[in-house]
């Protein structure tokens, strides 16, 4: 039996000349709904971006489900964020949730009726199905990310993936949201959130605390304690190291 | 250096070695650089006309190169220094050099003469049929015209070089010699073309002149000036005329764009008429053939109309 | 006109059918041009093959052919060196666009000073079009790019939609984004070069956007969009060829001018999008809402009836307009006029009426059910009351209370 939904090893990103992760390694389990939550330019969105191949690792790997990460599978679902989309884009609401269903098609494959079904279903399953038809523009706030939850069901994905899902969002499509989330995970499904909300942390079962590096990473009543909190939203590794460089100099003299 | 920077730098470099020209833009020269004077003339036909009369008492230099279409001509930096350093500037005039109105204006040196060949009383240029108001600029193809072109620049250069005068007029008459019977024969070659058959089609409508002084209608494809663009219902227009008179050929020319000598082949194969030859019309050939001066051209474009047309 | 058609069917039926090809060709690719926001790009190639053009003719002639590897290449070396620009310089987006097509122009007209003196390049047909002058090859060059472009969207369209609507997604699922990029630009370039004949550099580019853009204002289906720019773009170049027969204007700006028209029409009487049905719907319902406010302020009265200024001042509208409404509610049966200047509502108003006050009452008992501040609950339900639609669903939800926040009896549905 598979223990890890997804594992990171020995993970370093850097680009602008910059490193902006630095070694990370944890491993999540099946079925939990996770929060990664830093300071800005943490590399909490690096992170996401690093796992689903969007772009160059320096080293390390990814695992999904015990394999190594392969886009083609689609075993990794992303939900954008409403200002990464176009929203006068020609598309149905039908049409967005069929494209889940793109994964295993290849350039030149088209959904077939199963395909359709299973759209519709995962439509069904988000409360979304009598809307299957209206245009993209013509839903609420909540509405719309159920749509692009929906899409990831129909993907099949056993990890999905949403990068600060409840900026700009009002309190009912939060609400949504979380309840989706829940409703995933104890069908076995790992929810990865970039959350900056610490008010809602006790909505998620794990934690990922990132500052350029891992802090800590486990269950989050365990793992969000005053030590690790520091340590995360204190002093930055950089002005750590200006002072441990002013330290040495001071030692040396 | 990754892939991209690579591939354009190999493609800049390929591209920078085709642009090296094949030899510096330079105007033709003929004779000892500097030791004579210079007569800069704008059109290869100009240049021929004054070479006629200096003999090798000066140097003469064309502006334009043979091929080169007047109407739409791109002027070069050197041309403003060759203009600059002619003792004697001719030019057609009649708006046909106008790309180069300004840099012959501006840049003529103090004392040299200037003269306008096609700007003279007993020249009466014909209207344009399209443009009220602009003259038709090709009077070259009339022969007592060019007769006023040759005593025109005879009068600029005595006015230069008055020291040359009897040479210069000596050098006009016999040129008037060749120039009248160049039109006799024009005449009789042309007189054999039944009356019936005596349409002239071409490209641009620069044989007007021509068709006037000799009895031939001229019909053409765009008007006066090679820039303007060919109009649906013109070329229409000049199908069915060709196919109402029967017309047997028509003709492409030399110093215009290829598209437009392709519309006059496509109107050949619409109508039936075949192409009767290659005219010359604003320029010579190169200098060194038969129909790289005035009087062979002239002679070659009238034996080319009338085996087509007889 | 009908003579022009006569002469375009009987002479010219090779310039049009090329000239269509080049409208159906441009119509598509330029929906994707619209929507991945490429119009500068589209531009940019069509100036930026020039060189490309001019070394192809130095080296192989004016064969269409050669023209059009040499332009190709071109298109392909500017897509190139605008992301090298852009990865490596501190320019994005359409700095580095503007830079590199203008530059490589530059060199194109210099390549063409360099051609041997007496030769002919003919710039002029390469900026305006020439479209009377296509012969056969360059109509087997349209037809066989019009097909690959037809052919490669339909084969990989649903790769090419869901990239270009989330490519963060379509690369999560294995559909590289820069691969999709440079498809779409291969076949940009392409289409560009095969209309150059037609309609030239300058015109091109309203070619690829217009018949797109006037397609969305129709639809909502890419599927749709698709077709429609097709058939717009071959219209448009149709109709502008026969035009310009008709008014002796040159061919490629009527074409243009034809397929930007088609937009504008568009823009204004498109029944989902344009500007006349919108101010249409606006105007209906500002009517709407004078109806029904007119409606209430008469039911919430005794006896319901009131006379002119008393309308005015619960409805804030103007006199004329009042008088007005209650002329035309009089004549559907609504309201009946007694003595001058007063209305009394008829019974069938006053059920109408009811079922405004209902919606209203039924909105604020939401409202306070919600948490929204009483003050601003009833200044809420006015505007909200005049959506029936979701009253019955209120009413379910809330389990059909019988009064509002404020005490006053909901009146029940009829």
């Amino acid at each position: 039996m598979i223990e890890n939904s997804l594992e990171v090893k020995n993970l370093t990103v850097s680009y602008g000349g910059k490193t902006v992760l630095r070694n990370v390694t944890f491993s999540l389990p099946r079925g939990v709904s996770v929060s990664i939550v830093g300071p800005n330019g943490a590399g909490k969105s690096t992170l996401l971006q690093a796992c689903l191949g969007l772009i160059e690792r320096d080293t390390g790997e990814v695992r999904v489900l015990g394999e190594p990460f392969e886009p083609r599978r689609g075993i990794l679902a992303y939900i954008p964020q409403k200002e990464q989309i176009d929203w006068d884009f020609p598309v149905r609401v039908q049409d967005v949730v069929l494209m889940g269903r793109s994964a295993g098609l290849g350039w030149f494959g088209r959904p077939g009726r199963d395909d359709r079904r299973v759209a519709l279903e995962a439509l069904r399953q988000t409360g979304m199905a009598e809307y299957a038809g209206r245009h993209i523009r013509q839903l609420s706030g909540g509405q719309q990310q159920r749509v692009f939850i929906a899409r990831a069901l129909a993907q099949g994905a056993a990890v999905l993936i949403m990068d600060e899902p409840f900026a700009g969002v009002d309190a009912a499509t939060e609400n949504t949201i979380l309840e989706l989330m829940d409703r995933f995970t104890s069908e076995g499904k790992t929810v990865v959130m970039v959350n900056h909300d610490l008010g809602i942390l006790h909505r998620f079962d794990w934690i990922v605390m990132l500052n350029g590096t891992l802090i800590a990473a486990g269950p989050t009543a365990e793992t969000f304690g005053e030590h690790n909190r520091q340590l995360t939203f204190g002093p930055t590794l950089n002005e750590i190291a200006s002072a441990e460089q002013i330290i040495e100099k001071g030692v040396a003299r | 250096m990754n892939f991209y920077t690579g591939l354009l730098s190999a493609t800049l470099l390929a591209m920078s070695a085709c642009a090296a020209p094949e030899k510096p833009p330079q105007a033709e020269e003929s004779g000892k650089p500097e030791s004579k004077p210079l007569v800069v003339a704008t059109t290869t036909i100009i240049a021929d006309i004054a070479r006629n009369l200096v003999d090798d008492r000066m140097e003469v230099v064309s502006i334009m190169k043979p091929g080169e279409d007047p109407h739409i001509y791109d002027p070069r930096p050197d041309d403003a220094r060759t203009i600059g350093r002619g003792k004697v500037v001719l030019i057609n005039g009649l708006h046909l050099e106008g790309t180069l109105h300004d840099i012959i204006h501006n840049n003529v040196a103090e004392g040299a003469v200037l003269c306008a060949l096609g700007e003279d009383p007993r020249i009466k240029p014909i209207e344009s049929q399209v443009f009220k108001g602009a003259p038709d600029p090709h009077c070259w193809f009339n022969i007592l015209h060019v007769k006023v072109f040759v005593d025109r620049a005879m009068g600029a250069l005595i006015e230069a070089d008055p020291a040359g005068e009897a040479f210069y007029r000596e050098n006009a008459r016999r040129y008037y010699e060749k120039l009248d019977s160049l039109d006799a024969y024009t005449r009789q070659v042309l007189g054999s073309i039944p009356a019936e058959r005596r349409i002239l089609v071409t490209a641009h409508d620069a044989f007007h002149y021509f068709g006037i002084e000799y009895g031939i209608e001229v019909i053409a494809v765009i008007g006066i000036s090679t820039d303007q663009e060919p109009r649906p219902q013109d070329v229409e227009n000049l199908v069915a005329l060709i196919q109402a008179h029967s017309v047997p050929a028509v003709f492409i020319e030399t110093s215009v764009s290829p598209s437009l000598n392709n519309l006059v082949r496509k109107v050949s194969e619409k109508t039936g008429a075949r192409i009767g030859g290659t005219l010359f019309s604003d320029s010579l050939d190169e200098p060194d053939r038969p129909t790289g001066t005035y009087l062979g051209m002239f002679r070659h474009n009238v034996e080319t109309i009338a085996n087509a047309l007889r | 006109m009908i003579e022009a058609l006569k002469t375009v069917a009987s002479g010219y039926l090779l310039e049009l059918t090329a000239s269509i090809l080049v409208g159906a060709a441009c119509g598509i690719i330029g929906c994707f041009v619209i929507l991945r926001g490429m119009a500068l790009v589209g531009d940019a190639i069509s100036h930026a093959v020039l060189p490309g053009v001019v070394l192809a003719f130095m080296l192989a002639g004016t064969g269409p052919l050669s023209m059009f590897c040499g332009a190709m290449a071109a298109g392909v070396l500017t897509s190139v060196l605008i992301n090298v620009i852009q990865n490596n310089s501190r320019i994005k987006g359409d700095s580095a666009i503007g830079l590199v097509f203008t530059m490589f122009f530059a060199v194109g007209v210099i390549l063409i000073s360099a051609l041997p003196r007496g030769t002919h390049f003919d710039l002029k047909c390469f900026l305006f079009g020439n479209p009377l002058a296509v012969g056969e090859s360059d109509l087997w060059m349209m037809v066989i790019v019009a097909s690959m472009v037809v052919g490669a969207i339909i084969l990989c369209y649903y790769p090419l939609r869901t990239a270009s609507f989330d490519p963060i997604m379509a690369a999560a699922i294995g559909i590289r984004p820069k691969v999709v990029h440079y498809l779409i630009m291969i076949l940009l370039a392409a289409t560009v070069v095969a209309s150059l004949q037609a309609v030239g550099i300058i015109m091109v580019v309203a070619m690829i956007i217009a018949p797109g853009a006037t397609a969305y204002q129709w639809t909502d289906r890419l599927g749709v969009m698709l077709l429609l720019a097709a058939l717009v773009g071959t219209v448009s170049a149709g109709i502008g060829f026969v035009v310009s027969f008709w008014q002796n204007w040159p061919t490629g700006p009527a074409m243009t001018v034809v397929a930007g028209a088609l937009f504008i029409l568009s823009m204004f009487f498109s029944p989902r999008y344009g500007v006349l049905a919108g101010y249409l719907k606006r105007r209906r319902n500002v009517r709407h809402i004078a109806v029904e406010d007119f409606l209430k302020s008469l039911v919430r009265l005794p006896d319901r009836q009131a006379d002119l200024n008393q309308i005015v001042l619960s409805t804030g509208l103007k006199p004329d307009k009042v008088r007005s409404l209650a002329r035309s509610l009089a004549g559907k049966g609504y309201v009946e006029s007694s003595a001058s200047d007063t209305f009394r509502l008829t019974l069938r108003g006053e059920e109408t009426a009811l079922g405004i006050l209902r919606t209203h009452r039924l909105w604020e008992a939401l409202l306070s059910n919600a948490g929204i501040d009483k003050g601003q609950i009833h200044p809420l339900a006015e505007r909200l009351e005049h959506a029936h639609e979701l009253a019955d669903q209120i009413d379910l939800k809330l389990g059909s209370p019988a009064t509002d926040p404020h005490g006053r009896e909901i009146p029940p549905k009829e």
